[in-house]
This record gives C-alpha cells, structure tokens and sequence, in this order.
C-alpha cells in the first residue's frame, strides 16, 4: 500500500511537469528541452529555504515559483526570438548550465552531495507527514494546475498561442507581438514546473543535481510526446505510463544499477517508435 | 487507449498484490534480523565494493549456529553515488523493513545518515573518513578516523624532512575534503606548507591546466584526494607534465587496481587488517582482500553482537535497544584490530598505517 | 604558461572541429541536428577499445574497426529511421525528437554493455618537451589526423562529383532529386562519412583521456557550440568555432577555475545567439 502510495506522489509530480510543459510544446510549439532545469530551481529553492533558513514549506514553494519566473524570463526572453532548433538547442544549453550552477554553487546547493534533511510540509499545525497525506497535497496541486491550464487553453490567449505554433508569421502579420505570448507561457509553465520540485524536495527529503539534468528534461518531453501534445489530458497519462512502466522491471527482478539504464533505454526508444509511428501520441490532438 | 492505460495498472497491482503476499513468514523458531547493505557494487569503485559484500557474507556465515536470531543481508548498488545511496537506504528501509543499515564510504554514508537518524534505524558506514557521518545518535563509522590519518601523516613528513606539499583534492567526496581540512588544522604551528590546494570535481578529466598553475610552485611531494578514475588519470597527467616530484596520499592509492602507478611511493592508510582475516579471506575467495574489506566484516559481529545481548530470541528488538548497546560497545576483537570500542562519537577508533607500493603491491612499512 | 595553453587549445580544438565537421555535414545536408552524432562517436572509441583491449588486437586495425563501426552505426540510423521519417517528410521537431530518442537509448546501452565504469586505454605517458612545452603522442596524432581528415573531407566535397552532389541536396533537395540525383543513397554515405569522423574524434578522445558512457554527450554539445557559433553548415565555421570555443574554455579555466568550464562554453553560445545567431561565418 505505502509503495502504491509512493507511485501516485511520484505521477502526480509528473504529472505537473507534463502539463507545464504542454502549455509550452504542445500547444505553443516551442521545443523546450530544459524543463527539469525549472523543476530543479523550485526544488532547491526549498531545499535551502526549508533547511538552511528553517522557513516552512508554503512560503519556499512560493520563493521556488519565484525565482524559477525570473530564470525564465532571463532565458525566455533570449530564446524566444527563435523557433524550432535554434529554440531548443538554446534551451539544451540552458539546461546545463543550471546542472553546472547546481553543481558548482556548493556553498548553496550542497554541490554533488545535495542537500538532505528538508521536512515535510506544516501547516498550521498540521503535518503531512504520512504518505496519505502527502499524496492528497499533491493531488490538490495536480488539479490546480490542471484546472489553470484548461483555463489558459480555451481563452483567446491561448488561441493565440496556438495560431503561433501553426503559423507564427501569419499571427505577426495580424499586428501580435508573438514575443510577448511565447515568452508568458513559457514563465507560466516554468513556474508550475517549479511547484513539482517543491514537493519532490519535501517528500523525498533528499535531492541533488543529478535529478534535474538533461535526462530529466527528456522524461518529461517523453512524457507529453507519448501521452499526446497539446492534450492536457493526453499529458497525465503520459505520466502515469511512463512512471508505472518502469516498475515492472522492479518485479522482474532486474538489478538496480541495471533497471535503471534499461529504463533510459525504454524512455529513448519510446520516443523514436512514437516518431516512426505515432508522432501525436495515445490521444492524438496534434499531429506534428 | 485509455483501456491500455487502465490495465496497465491494473496489472501492475496484481503483480504488486502477489508479489507482497508470498512473502509469508516462516514458522521458525528463530525470528529474522535483516541487515540492508548499499554499496558500490559496479561502477568506478566496484572493485571495493565487491570486496567488501564478500566480507560481509564471509562474516555472516562465519556467525556460530547458537545465536538467539538468524542475520540475512540484503544488498543494494549505490555506485558510490549519494543519489543512488539516498534511493536505496530509502528502499531498504520502506520496502525491505530493514533493522540495521550499512553503507560505504563519505559521498553515500554522508547520504544515509540523515535517512537513517530520521527513521531511527541503526546505521554503520564502513570506510568513511569524514566522521561527520556519525552526526546523530543512530549514526556509526567503523574506520579509521580523518584526524588520526592526518598525525600520522605529519609525524611521516616530519621523518622524511619534507616541509612543502600541493593538495589536488576532489571536493565533492566528504572524505577527501574532511582529510584536507584535518590535516591544515594539525600543521597550523608546524614549519609544514600547504602551498596551493587544487580542488576539482567526480568527472574532471583533464587536470592539465590545474597542473600547470602549479608546476611552478615546486612543492616537494604532491598529495593527492581522489578516487578512480580521477586518481589514475592525475596521476598520469601529472608524469605528462614533466613532474617527477613524488606523490603521495591518505586514504586514496588504494582505490586504483593500477597500483603500478604509484610503484616506490609511501602512503598513508587505514587500519591494517588482522592476518587471521587476511588468509580466511584468501583460503574463501581466492584472492586477498581488498581495503575496506576488514572493516565490513566486523559491521556484521559488531550489529550481531549487539542484537544477541539485547534481543529475547522471540521478538525483534527495537532500534532503540541495538542503537544503546552498539553505542556501549568495548573491548572489541574485529579483524581490524584487538579491543577496539565505539567512541561517545559513535566512531570505531583504529590506527592508521604507512605503506608502500613495491612491486606493485602495497606493503605495510611502519604503524 | 601561455605557449601551453595555446597548444592544449588548438588540442581541444582538434578535437571539437572533427565532431563540428561530420555534425555540419550531416546538418548541411539534411538540415536537421543529428543529436544522436555524439553517441554514435563514442561507439567508435568504446569498439576500439572491446577490440584492443579485451580481444587483443593491435591498435591500428582497433582504431580501423571503431571507425567503421561508428560510420555504419550512423548509416544504419539513417537507414531504419531518419530515411523513414524523411519518406513521411516528418517536421524538423520529429527529426530532432527522434535523435533524442536515439541518443538517450544508445548511450544507455553502452552503459549496459560496458558499464558505467570509466575505461582508460592505458596509463604510460609518452611526451615529448620542445621548447618549454609538452605534448603527448597521442596529441600529435590529434592534430595530425585532424588535418588530414579535415582536408580530406573538403577536396571530397570540392572535387569530387559526390561532393557535388552533396552539395547540390544541401541547396536544395527537391531540386536535385529531379534532377535525378539519388538523395537517399547520397545521404546514406554522409551519414556514414560523417558518422565515421565522429567514429574517429570519439576514439582519439578516448585515448587521450579515457572513455566513459556520456562522453557521447559532451563530445556532441561542444561540435554544436563550435558549429553554431562558426555558422552552422559551414565546414570552415565548424573550424573557426572549435578554435574560438578551445580557447575561451582554457583562458577560463586559468583565469578562473576548472569546474565552470561547461558554464563558459554555453555561457559563449548564448552569447552568440544574443548577437549572431548566424555564427561567424555565413553558409
């Protein structure tokens, strides 16, 4: 029961990561491949909050959202000049250089050795300290995030956005300013990403540099490509498949070092089936 | 898709459903001590860690068949990384339900000793020099400790009349950095200078700008806090350069299996193994055992010997009975040595030793 | 100092320049990035080494082997998936997804097959001290390789009619197969052309200081800095970027410190994107 319970916290998180990052990809077309880079500075930024300056969990994850709105709008802003592969090979070389920082900063971050020790959430008194607990804080977020995103979906900006993934220079033409659209949702999903590293800090306790590389980066785009671009639906099963997946190697019996490549495998050759074959994923809203 | 969905899940929890429920208890008379492991077993380190999970096993069946309880080990791999290290002792202790906990070495050890303070489990690290390791009363280190490495080593150069070192020191491993820090403060009002300390990062592969910036110096003796491959290729880079001026470390040579390298170089290292171990080890396994592998062994005797004087024989005993008579432990006779005890640190105290490398072997020159 | 420093990044830059060339070639033609072009090195420096090492052989016909390796590992990837998604004129994110995809499960397969542990070809030193400076042999086969591969490749394309061909696609693919060009089995052979010289960076990277499973990465992420920041497609900008990328990364890390390396090296590109995305020199 406490590992089944373990999983869902684990989909949950996901979950966010994937809706975020459709608002950016499936939706506005831009190929952001350094969506863990976000989820690491909500993480760390309530790591420290939590444990160096002993605030609560509330005001850290809010510190997190922050700070991650300000890295964005930095990167966004440079980024977002371009399209297509220019987009995400910036964005790739972002991605790393927030690994560095994590890594490198030792006197904040822990360095490689991370920063360990960070509770769970209070409030007012109340601890989530059991998993049942933490699981329904997490599903509370879940469906916030859903909810905003939906939101965010059906109202004109995010026809906008859409127009800008289909056609961007049509939409200038027609007097938008695409910058502005591209560079707001892509602050807007960094910052839900944000609120994913929050709680993955205060449940597992423990984080480090290594959670929020470029290999976390492609989970998630692996996560919205399977599940179906420009779905927010299409996004949470995409989460929940691809954290379940990995589990069955568990019960098989695979060695842990071992599991842990196959997974990589299993999540790379995911993507280049799904390209072959099925490029709008199980859902199959968009066809790209 | 949605169906596809839906019975992946389903699948899942049958298999979890079953899986949980044929673990039944057997009706033995003698209730289970599980011992969780996290070591490197493959990975740059590996050669250590297998050394030691064969001590571990040795010592474990070595235990006489009168014991109130039977021990299992149950073992992880954590490749030396504090990340894996963090996952598996989290596994070990949620899902395993393990009574005591052993990891190896600073980066993991460093790790595991929240995790297991937290969840009030015992936890003993075999081959950590940081003893910060120890922080919390649940927390143990079996191996020799940073500030007594760092006396001996003064007390070497001072024979050898060598005053002028350059440290090359991985940064991001805890004992590197706590054998660094013990060893500036104890030559604080000694003529001995530390004329540069060269830090670097796990996954630094070329040295040579660093090396550059200090050839200069001209330091007489090079210490170097690394572990493989780091250690192998400085080493290497460091001939590259030019530099024949002899180098030398607490802790680190042995890390390698290309001992050739450091062929004619003293050291300084952890406690000797005692040699009734040494051929047990060799006459089981076939080759000598390898550092740390000592160490291992008595974790298992020291939890054992701990759990039979508090434990009744019919129920486990709690975390808080072993953890109180771990910590009282005197008097100790262990394969790293006679009548070692546990300090109120929660540190096994042993002595360090010099060694050299002849014939590409290491050979104990004096204690 | 500064002479070494020089010559550790024209080294450096060696090496960047061989991955920037089979990268820009490949790009030129198919106008996608191949991320997968890093991993696929690597599989030359890892065969080289299963071959020297654990079977025994002797350098030279090892280095041959991985260099083949590499070009027809790049060659079959090219067969089974990137022709495929060419044939359904897949968008530029399919193709960039896919080499993703390809690249995340190749590097964890010569995890799997290799282990995570990091191999080292050996660990004697032969170096050579002229004028104050030194040098290793395996260094002096850097550059020397470098430069023959490098204007091998560029008479292939200037003088050859394959290079003529290949540069025709790279103007304009459409155009060329009416013109009766055979795009795929031109394409084939740069994939295989430029896979192999990737084949050949990973290996004399791998000699110098080792091999380990996400060297694939690095060795990818510095022949994309070099070739966007040289102008991406241009054989000549790949050049000019590896050289400019080798020596702010070494004046940084004497100046400052080791550790920020990548930061430099990114910290350069996004500056290039901020101010010429184009790179230096125009296709």
């Amino acid at each position: 029961m406490e590992y089944l319970l373990h999983l869902f916290i684990l989909i949950s998180i996901c979950a966010i990561l994937g809706i975020s990052l459709n608002l950016i990809l499936g939706y506005t077309g831009l190929l952001s491949i350094t969506h863990a880079a976000f989820y690491g500075i909500g993480a760390y930024a309530t790591a420290v909050m939590m444990v160096t300056h002993s605030f609560p969990f509330f005001p850290s994850l809010l510190a997190g959202l922050v700070l991650s709105g300000i890295f964005a709008l930095g990167i966004g802003s440079i980024l977002s000049r371009f399209s297509g592969d220019y987009f995400a090979l910036g964005s790739f070389g972002f991605n790393i250089i927030v690994s560095s920082l994590f890594i490198n900063l030792q006197g904040l971050t822990g360095g490689p050795l991370g920063i360990s020790g960070i509770d769970r959430p209070s409030f007012f008194g109340f601890v989530f300290s059991d998993r049942l607990a933490f699981l329904a804080l997490a599903i509370f977020f879940v469906v916030m995030i859903y909810l905003l995103s939906q939101w965010i979906v059906r109202s004109s900006f995010g026809r906008t956005l859409k127009a800008i993934r289909e056609d961007e220079k049509v939409v200038q033409v027609f007097g938008y300013k695409t910058l502005h659209y591209k560079l707001a949702i892509f602050v807007i999903g960094a910052m839900m990403a944000s609120v994913a590293g929050a709680l993955f800090a205060s449940y597992s306790s423990y984080i480090d540099p290594s959670t929020f590389d470029l290999t976390g980066s492609i989970f998630v785009l692996a996560v919205i490509v399977l599940g179906g671009l420009a779905n927010t639906k299409g996004a949470v099963f995409g989460a929940i498949f691809l954290v379940l997946l990995p589990e069955i190697f568990r019960f098989v019996g695979f060695p842990s070092a071992l599991a842990a490549e196959l997974r990589q495998v299993a999540y790379g050759l995911t993507l280049v089936l799904l390209m072959l074959y099925r490029p709008q994923g199980f859902i199959g809203a968009y066809k790209f | 898709m949605v169906k596809i969905v839906v019975g992946l899940v389903v699948l899942v929890l049958v298999v979890w459903g079953i899986s949980s429920r044929v673990s039944v208890t057997d009706p033995q008379t003698k209730p289970t001590i599980k011992i969780g492991v996290t070591l490197p077993l493959t990975g740059d380190v590996a050669m250590l860690g297998k050394s030691a999970k064969n001590a571990l096993e040795l010592s474990k069946s070595q235990l006489p068949p009168n014991t109130k309880y039977n021990y299992e080990l149950v073992f992880e791999d954590d490749q030396f990384k504090p990340s894996l290290g963090a996952t598996t002792a989290q596994k070990l202790i949620s899902i395993d339900h393990v009574s005591a906990l052993v990891s190896f070495g600073s980066p993991v050890g460093n790790v595991v000793s929240p995790i297991a303070q937290n969840a009030q489990i015992i936890h003993i690290n075999d081959f950590a020099s940081a003893s910060s390791v120890a922080n919390g009363d649940y927390n143990f280190v079996h191996y020799t400790p940073a500030y007594e490495d760092s006396k001996l080593f003064i007390t070497e150069l001072n024979k050898r009349g060598i005053k002028t070192l350059v440290f090359f020191g991985q940064q991001d491993n805890p004992g590197a950095t706590a054998l660094i820090n013990a060893f500036e403060k104890d030559i604080v009002n000694t003529d001995i200078q530390v004329l540069s300390v060269q830090k670097f990062n796990t996954g630094t592969r070329d040295f040579r700008t660093q090396i550059e910036k200090v050839k200069s110096l001209n330091p007489e003796i090079y210490v170097l806090e690394a572990t493989s491959p780091e250690l192998e290729l400085l080493t290497k880079q460091l001939r590259e350069a030019g530099i024949t001026t002899p180098v030398t470390t607490m802790e680190a040579f042995e890390f390698s299996d290309q001992l050739s390298l450091f062929e004619g170089m003293w050291y300084v290292n952890g406690a000797d193994p005692m040699p009734w171990f040494v051929d047990l080890y060799t006459k089981t396994y076939n080759e000598s055992p390898k550092f740390g592998a000592a160490n291992a062994y008595d974790v298992v005797n020291l939890i054992a010997q701990s759990v039979e004087k508090v434990g009744d024989g019919k129920t486990i005993p709690t975390s808080a009975q072993i953890k109180q008579q771990l910590a009282e432990t005197k008097g100790f006779n262990g394969a790293v040595g006679n009548n070692l005890s546990i300090d109120s640190d929660g540190l096994v105290i042993s002595k360090p030793v010099v060694r050299m490398i002849k014939d590409g072997k290491p050979v104990t020159i004096s204690q | 100092m500064i002479p070494q420093l020089i010559l550790n990044s024209l080294i450096a830059a060696s090496i960047y320049s061989l991955v920037a060339l089979g990268f820009n070639l490949i790009y030129s033609t198919t106008k996608f990035f191949n991320l997968s072009h890093g991993v696929v090195g690597l599989i030359g420096g890892y065969v080289t080494f299963y071959f020297t090492k654990t079977l025994g052989l002797e350098i030279i016909p090892s280095v041959i082997v991985g260099i083949l390796a590499a070009g027809l590992c790049g060659y079959f990837l090219d067969k089974l998936v990137f022709r495929k998604l060419r044939n359904k004129h897949a968008s530029d994110m399919v193709f960039l997804i896919a080499s993703l995809g390809l690249m995340t499960a190749l590097q964890a397969g010569l995890a799997i097959v290799f282990t995570n542990q990091f191999k080292l070809f050996s660990i004697e030193t032969k170096t050579i001290h002229f004028f104050g400076l030194m040098i290793t042999y395996v260094h002096i086969m850097t550059l020397v390789v470098t430069v023959i591969v490098t204007a091998g490749l560029i008479s292939l394309l200037k003088k050859t009619r394959f290079g003529k061909m290949v540069r025709a696609i790279g103007d304009d693919v459409e155009v060329s197969t009416i013109v009766g060009i055979d795009t795929n089995k031109i394409l084939s052979r740069v994939f295989f052309i430029g896979s192999a010289i990737a084949g050949v960076s990973g290996i004399l990277s791998g000699l110098d200081v080792g091999l380990g499973p996400n060297m694939g990465l690095s060795l990818l992420l510095k022949g994309v800095i070099a070739s966007i920041i040289g102008g991406v497609g241009n054989v000549y900008g790949g050049i000019l970027g590896a050289l400019l990328l080798a020596f702010i990364e070494n004046i940084g890390a004497w100046q400052i410190s080791g550790e920020w390396k990548d930061l430099f090296s990114f910290g350069l590109l996004i500056v290039f994107l901020l101010f010429r995305p184009q790179g230096i020199l125009r296709k």
